[in-house]
């Protein structure tokens, strides 16, 4: 296929629902190579997106599941973004109504247009008098008053200029709330109200470009561009530059694409992609849950957990802000530390309780995810290690290749809790089991990863015996390996960490445009990871790459799908990372 | 509980005055001819536990009338009379793409034969409540209540769309109630007199009907400009907001209702569940449900709480009660051994076969299913304890006891099940039906919807699997 590819034009037809008639597969000898975007997604903002872009929209911070118990987003092949689970089903409407009324009884004054909220009494207020318009209508209630101040609201809850006949059915709700006697606030109110239940505000909504036939393949226009990338980075609304450029039609052009591109990076928003992107890939949002008890482990405490989860956090932080390669997800000699998570490792000379940067030694034994507390404690179990768990880990999260579900009916080890009197380990228990026909199949590509990292406890702590006998951290792959230890499983990581570098690219892809990808996307994600992996594994390029695809530059048209080139958006170049140049990944590796 | 000092909102003081003002009107304009007479309705309340059960400590040794009890079921103990065992049921079929969990989460209220995730997107099917809210809905004010800590998905409106469970217990309460005190129905004085309609125009002058009418104005418009796909979806919004506005409407008519039923209330006192208070983030309770089971039975309780109140109220008809959760510590329930963690627990201890549990830990299964049935029990004795005029709540109801798996290990064979209750005299508790082996959910499933009052042939895989057994149906329990 990719032979093909290389040579020919390749249009994909677009319908969602004949996916699987992919032998409709058509190649046209033109000159240049048109870009498949994939079948089109129309995508409700998730609950993370929900909060921030109502959180922007009116200026005070929303937490929707705290206000009105919004419910959690379904996830899918690790996130909770992908547009084929984002529906607005009766519930959730009416949960998005709670919100409304929620948030218009914070900003809606008495009759003196004075906030009642009592909590942070000067913020409310200064919203109310933003959104009301107070300092430019000096009083006015008019009609043509709640037209200025409806025009505001929903240019920015709707993310793209809107029409002057498109305010007019909310106009004749305030109109409506007037008739009823109710305060001119309380008739913009009603409006407000129909602005934040709106589908072009719930959804992102991307109009077909006119020009265009039915089915045609378009760069997906500026203003949605802007918001495919504000959401892609921030998990919120494009700011007021990132409109100005949209709306002045530059966005798209390679420069000014790649210039936003870093600036947004920079953005303390762009936090969002470790807490929603990474938090849902390597699955750390997880760690609030892990099992291993205080009983068992009295000095795991929240404050712990916390440096853990910060640990994780500021790392993948700091592969954005300091234009890492993403190998030192795999391998690094730097992590962040606090003086109670260096305890914790056992590595000295770390004091306060901020975490920082901490440069590793070999025989501190860490470095990487796989030498993290958080990734380490949340696949263990209440009182021991999980190998299996930790394989798990590793095969679906660091390989993109999660082993299937254990067949109904299985057992877990047999006998655990008579491990002491038979003086069996419970690695000899694990290997019996793991050695029964049902299981065998899928443990033996799990577990041996698992064990290599023996040496962590079920709280992430170094360790050489367990009670009072050698530990064992040895592991066969079913390739024959042979693997002891961390060091060695992560020698083994890092050769294979092509598998790494496509997989990460591909989750970010999937991330990004909000579906799981296709055959057809094959193209775009060979170029992402050639261009990222030829920059040294540089975050920023990665994500310059993926926003510059052809899933998320192009659109289809709807309608039947049309066999028409068009003409290809040049690629962005990025500067050479000049950082990530200078700083040798890791080891040297 | 703090039932009338909920603030009142724009819209209910609106509509509560609206209902006032025009009541002798209403009164006037009830029609003369009596309308049949009006029983209390019935109810199905599904109280659905994690990790299945443990059997041979859960399953009767005899058939025929219940005597004493195996002890997971012995906090029943004294409820023969109220109660009937079922068992030898269970669900079948294949999956793709999904983990045990999942696989029988979605197929536990749904009992199709197949279950599936593409592409990210769900395939399973339209679930026991969710069918029962479908065709019932209308009767009462809110078409079904789901709720609990649930960390699987049960509910489906459709093959593809899962309904979420609210978890916190307040949210339950103020969409029962919000801005309203609430009203037990005399349904004995109803009758011989004509029945309100359940639903009432709300009229264009309303501004929340104006609300309503600009978006769905508002999404016709932008369904135009879109491609099939997306318009599906539109078309989902639009039905909800179609929904939102039969609320409404429901609301319109309850009100009118409630003031008539104020002026004579029913024989029975409110159960009134103490909330949590409300400056105490829901997280940081939640939190600690998990953890400690002092607090996760005081959750419990208050959900089973709130489930006899929305029955008591009619508030609606069809509630799903998620109990317990597999992420879930019990220290202090489980007495022997070291383990505390209920999903570690289950998979060691609730195989399929005891000879590949381990013992303790299947004992401290044991001990947590006893400490479901005992919070269940509970739930069985209250609702008995409600007069609705001749007839308690619990006759009235079916209270269905089942899991999502039948045991720890993602099993499908042999659920636990329990149903209390006459369901309105569709069923004759006291005893212990075997059906052997296999025997689909499907057909408990189909026996209930139609014991509800909805004529249904085919539910689920009844129909369709490759075992179908009593024509679909399940024989025996009335």
């Amino acid at each position: 296929m990719k032979n093909r590819l290389t040579k020919l034009v390749f249009v994909a037809v677009l319908p969602v629902a004949m996916f699987a008639t992919f032998g409709l597969v058509r190649t046209l000898a033109v000159e240049s190579v048109v870009p498949e975007p994939g079948p089109n997604v129309l995508r409700r903002l998730t609950r993370y997106e929900y909060d921030r872009t109502l959180s922007a929209l009116i200026g005070l911070e929303v937490k929707s599941s705290e206000d009105v118990g919004m419910p959690a987003d379904t996830t899918s092949s690790h996130f909770d973004n992908l547009a084929v689970n984002l529906n607005v089903p009766p519930s959730l409407l009416e949960k998005y109504e709670n919100q409304a009324d929620h948030v218009l009884e914070r900003l809606v004054g008495d009759e003196k247009g004075r906030v009642t909220e009592i909590g942070d009494h000067w913020a409310a207020q200064k919203s109310h008098d933003e959104i009301f318009l107070k300092k430019q209508l000096n009083g006015a209630t008019t009609r043509d008053a709640a037209d200025q101040i409806l025009q505001r609201f929903a240019t920015i809850a709707y993310r793209r200029p809107v029409a002057a006949n498109e305010l007019e059915p909310m106009l004749r709700l305030f109109e409506l709330g007037q008739k009823r006697a109710m305060s001119f606030e309380k008739s913009v109110a009603l409006s407000l109200k129909a602005i934040m239940l709106s589908p072009n505000f719930l959804f992102r909504m991307e109009r077909d470009a006119p020009e265009s036939p039915a089915g045609g393949v378009t760069p997906v226009d500026d203003v949605a561009l802007a918001s495919r990338l504000s959401y892609f980075l921030w998990s919120s609304p494009p700011d007021a530059e990132l409109m100005k450029v949209a709306e002045s039609k530059h966005l798209g052009q390679p420069a000014e694409y790649e210039k936003q591109i870093i600036r947004m990076l920079a953005d303390p928003k762009a936090k969002a992609l470790t807490e929603n992107f990474a938090g849902q890939w390597l699955q750390i949002r997880n760690l609030p849950k892990a099992r291993p008890s205080q009983e068992f482990f009295p000095t795991f405490d929240s404050s712990l957990r916390e440096a853990m989860y910060n640990e994780t956090s500021m790392f993948f932080d700091n592969l954005r802000t300091a234009n890492r390669p993403v190998l030192d997800l795999l391998e690094s000699d730097y992590t962040f530390l606090n003086d109670n998570l260096a305890k914790h490792y056992g590595v000295a000379g770390v004091t306060g309780e901020k975490l920082r940067l901490v440069k590793l030694k070999p025989e501190d034994h860490r470095g990487g995810m796989l030498g993290m507390g958080s990734v380490l404690s949340m696949t263990s179990h209440t009182y021991r290690t999980s190998p299996t768990l930790r394989g798990k880990w590793i095969l679906e999260v660091i390989f993109g290749t999660p082993p299937p579900p254990p067949p109904p009916g299985v057992s877990q080890i047999a006998n655990e809790a008579g491990l002491a009197k038979k003086g069996t380990t419970f690695r000899e228990l694990m290997v019996t089991h793991a050695s029964q026909p049902a299981c065998a199949g899928c443990h033996k590509f799990i577990d041996p990863m698992g064990f290599t990292l023996e040496n962590y406890d079920a709280i992430g702590r170094w360790r050489t015996k367990q009670g009072d006998k050698p530990l064992d951290a040895s592991g066969q792959l079913p390739t024959g390996e042979k693997l002891n230890g961390v060091d060695e499983l992560k020698d083994l990581v890092v050769k294979r960490k092509p598998q790494f570098v496509r997989n990460m690219a591909e989750q970010m892809l999937v991330y990004a445009i909000g579906r799981e990808t296709i055959s057809t996307d094959k193209p775009a994600l060979d170029r992402i990871v050639k261009n990222y992996a030829d920059d040294w594994y540089s975050f920023q390029r990665l994500v310059l790459e993926v926003a510059n695809s052809a899933p998320f530059r192009y659109r289809h048209n709807s309608g039947p799908v049309q066999l028409v080139p068009v003409k290809k958006i040049p690629a962005v170049k990025p500067k050479p990372t000049s950082n990530s140049k200078a700083i040798p990944n890791g080891k040297g590796k | 509980m703090d039932f009338g000092n909920r603030p009142l909102t724009r819209r209910t003081v609106l509509k509560g005055a609206g209902a006032m003002l025009s009541l002798p009107f209403l009164e006037a304009m009830l029609p003369s001819r009596a309308s049949a007479s009006v029983a209390p309705p019935k109810r199905l309340g599904i109280f659905s536990v994690t990790g299945g059960t443990v059997l041979e400590s859960w399953k009767p040794s005899t058939v025929g009338p219940l005597g004493k009890l195996p002890s997971i079921l012995r906090p029943l103990d004294g409820l023969q009379s109220d109660f009937m065992v079922l068992s030898g049921l269970s669900n079948s079929g294949n999956c793709d793409s999904l983990n045990g969990h999942e696989n029988c989460a979605y197929k536990h209220l749904t009992a199709v034969d197949f279950a599936k995730k593409e592409g990210g997107k769900i395939f399973a099917g339209v679930s026991l409540d969710q069918c029962l809210a479908q065709r019932l809905g209308d009767q009462s004010y809110l078409p079904s209540i789901e709720m609990g800590i649930n960390l699987n998905l049960y509910s489906f409106r459709d093959a593809n769309t899962p309904v979420f469970s609210e978890a916190n217990p307040r949210f339950v309460f103020d969409r029962m109630f919000r801005g309203r005190k609430p009203v037990v129905p005399n349904w004995f004085a109803r009758t011989g007199k004509a029945v309100l309609p359940a639903n009432v125009e709300v009229g264009t002058g309303n501004p929340d009907q104006g609300v309503i009418d600009v978006l769905l104005e508002q999404a016709k418009d932008l369904r135009r400009q879109l491609g099939r796909d997306d318009q599906q979806k539109l078309d989902g919004y639009l039905s909800s907001v179609h929904s939102v506005e039969g609320r409404m409407r429901r609301l319109e008519a309850r009100l009118r209702q409630e003031l008539l039923d104020a002026q004579n209330p029913g024989p029975s006192k409110l159960v009134k569940p103490t909330l949590y208070p409300e400056n105490i983030p829901f997280y940081k309770i939640s939190g600690e449900v998990e953890r400690d089971p002092e607090k996760h039975g005081e959750y419990i309780a208050i959900l089973s709480d709130l489930m006899v109140l929305a029955f008591q109220t009619d508030s609606t008809r069809v509630v799903t009660l998620a109990a317990g959760s597999d992420e879930a510590h019990f220290p202090g329930v489980i007495t022997v051994g070291y383990e505390t963690h209920c999903h570690t627990l289950e998979h060691q201890g609730n195989a399929d076969r005891v000879e590949n549990a381990d013992p303790v830990a299947r004992e401290a299964c044991r001990q947590i299913h006893t400490w479901y049935t005992s919070l269940f029990a509970e739930t069985v004795r209250k609702m008995k304890s409600i007069d609705e005029g001749g007839s308690s709540l619990l006759d009235n109801t079916t209270l269905l006891y089942t899991s999502y798996m039948s045991d720890g290990g993602h099993g499908m064979s042999n659920y636990p099940v329990v149903l209390a209750g006459r369901g309105g005299g569709t069923l004759k508790p006291g005893k212990h039906i075997d059906f052997g082996k296999d025997v689909p959910m499907s057909n408990l499933y189909t026996e209930l919807i139609n014991n509800m009052g909805v004529k249904c042939e085919e539910f689920g895989n009844n129909k369709s699997t490759k075992n179908v057994m009593f024509g679909g149906r399940l024989p025996g329990l009335g």
